[in-house]
């Protein structure tokens, strides 16, 4: 059974924005909602790296395990998965989530946030018919059912950000590290070449 | 015959010495396997320090230091959006789902056995004699609107406060994930918008009742002898007995501490850090849950606990008999006719027979 994951290369990604510009259009995303963001570390300095971050998926995860309607569902591709119907708004998968993953399309007072909102690996929802009207409007596009992967990785120019089974694509980028000349070399450089 | 065994001798001595050759030949390749490369590894261990490559992997510095929450740029504009990894959730999920729900059930089970069995062995605490029939004011309009709003509200939230805690323990099994969201959504709304109500009223009640809730000298009495419920003895007590004064203190602070983070929490328009909602949602749960297991004590003596005191928050009257041996400090002052400390004698006089206490009463 495959276990689908993310993984973006930060010797590769160069902070193009596009895994974010296809996200929003695939998904129809809406405004103030980010599923997908590029964080720059060390913006302009040497050693700068780019990142491109969204909901990881991860295994044991920490907004299934807080929300109390119990409204995530893992797939059995790996995908978490959560229940807009059943979503109260509570906020409380975004106090779990190391990655700032779960949004919320509003931020009012007396705790009206509205229905969760994250990446779902363009997997729909764990509750509508694959490719219905209904998942569309709700989730965005189902391509998993369809067979393909996530459009931001898919759209990546430079093939830094990887989805697919985590063993695929991690033994991809086994090899990428292994060509590159395998440890630190391109990471924090001390001087410009050797001493 | 001593020919043939000098010969023998002779050829064991050769093959001992010649198994000892092949001994210590071989010890000496052993030894030489094992030792050869020895000063090519210190010769490494020398090169790899002078480099300072191994001791210092600038990879594993540069990622660990975002895995401890750095943060850098992004075209994001939502709060903290730079920031990468901010693993205090993780900390938040097992203080909230392996600390916090567990023991606060624990705390209410204990509160719920602890009230019942004393209601079993004790059973309520009835006013010793006959009543006087003769009434005293103790509750005005004001304090019982103001007591029954926030017993109300209160009410109300803490059923919400923990269908939201335990629901998906305890309901979810019993009424589906479907079915339980809906009451988990109305609950959620109802507990958000109960708090203003709730808020407003703990301090309009707080205010005018702090000047009956300062702890006096005869406190300390009552609280050495545990308000007499375990010797049926009647310490005395002004207005507010020592009890009534822990449970009014534990309601100020908790209250404020969940007044104050409620409010946090209720307002995500404020945009509040997560490290900042999440303390206040471990302190609105903990000061939330031990409230709670407070106020079924509070409940239980306020209604089938002690005779008469329900009556006294709803009629806001009391019986002059009732008020003489829960408060007689207090009946005293009301009645202007003792000194506090002749009212002391009086009130042990009445755990004597029941007639005099009774005549005293109907005198007054």
């Amino acid at each position: 059974m495959a276990r689908m994951k993310f993984l973006c290369d930060a010797e590769r990604c160069i902070e193009c924005n596009a895994c974010i510009t296809a996200c929003k259009n695939e998904n129809d995303v809406p405004w103030g909602i980010n599923r997908r963001r590029v964080v720059t570390l060390n913006d302009g300095e040497p050693g700068e790296k780019s990142i491109s971050v969204a909901c990881m998926h991860c295994t044991d995860a920490p907004c299934q395990a807080v929300c109390p309607v119990d409204c995530f569902s893992t797939t059995s591709d790996g995908v978490v998965l959560h229940n807009k119907d059943m979503c109260i708004g509570c906020g409380y998968c975004f106090y779990a989530c190391p990655f700032g993953a779960p949004q919320f399309p509003q931020n009012e007072a007396f705790g009206v946030r509205g229905k969760m909102d994250k990446c779902t690996y363009c997997a729909g929802g764990p509750e509508t018919a694959d490719g219905s009207a209904e998942e569309e409007s709700k989730y965005g596009s189902n391509r998993l059912a369809e067979g393909k992967l996530p459009l931001c990785a898919e759209m990546c120019s430079t093939k830094a950000l990887l989805a697919g089974d985590s063993d695929q694509i991690s033994q991809t980028f086994t090899s990428r590290v292994m060509q590159r000349g395998g440890r630190p070399d391109t990471w924090g450089w001390s001087s410009a070449y050797g001493e | 015959m001593l020919n043939s065994e000098n010969n023998t001798t002779d050829e064991g001595s050769r093959r001992k010495r010649r198994n000892r050759r092949i001994l210590w030949t071989f010890v000496a390749m052993w030894m030489i396997v094992v030792l050869a490369p020895i000063p090519g590894y210190f010769m490494t261990t020398d090169t790899v320090q002078a480099k300072g490559e191994f001791t210092d992997n600038p990879r594993s510095a540069y990622w660990g230091e975002i895995r401890q929450g750095g943060s850098g740029y992004t075209t994001d504009r939502a709060p903290e959006a730079g920031n990468l990894v901010n693993d205090s959730g993780e900390i938040w999920r097992v203080l909230r789902n392996d600390t916090i729900s567990p023991y606060g059930a624990w705390l209410i089970a204990f509160i719920l056995v602890a009230v019942a069995g004393y209601f079993m062995f004790a059973g309520p605490m009835k006013v010793e004699g006959e009543l006087s029939g003769t009434k005293i004011k103790r509750w005005n309009l004001y304090d019982r609107c103001i007591h029954w709003i926030v017993a109300v509200t209160f009410f109300v939230m803490s059923i919400s406060g923990l269908i939201l805690l335990y629901g998906r323990a305890v309901l979810i099994p019993l009424f589906g994930r479907e079915g339980f969201a809906g009451l988990a959504m109305f609950c959620k709304d109802v507990h958000d918008l109960l708090g203003i109500p709730f808020a407003v009223a703990l301090v309009m009640m707080i205010l005018p009742w702090l000047k009956d809730n300062m702890f006096r000298s005869e406190d300390a009495e009552w609280l050495a002898k545990s308000g007499g419920m375990f010797d049926g003895s009647h310490p005395s007590s002004g207005k507010n007995n020592a009890g009534e004064k822990i449970w009014f203190w534990l309601l100020t602070i908790g209250g404020t501490v969940l007044i104050v983070s409620g409010v946090i929490l209720v307002m995500p328009n404020l945009e509040p850090l997560r490290n900042t909602m999440i303390t206040m949602h471990i302190l609105h749960s903990v000061s939330g849950l031990i409230l709670i297991a407070v106020s079924l004590g509070h409940t239980y003596m306020g209604s089938i606990g002690v005779e008469g005191a329900f009556n006294g928050m709803v009629t806001g009257e009391v019986d002059t008999a009732w008020a003489k041996q829960h408060h007689d400090l207090w009946y005293a002052e009301q009645m202007g006719e003792e000194a506090p400390a002749k009212a002391k004698k009086s009130a042990k006089s009445s755990s004597g027979p029941a007639g005099l206490s009774t005549g005293k009463v109907s005198a007054s």
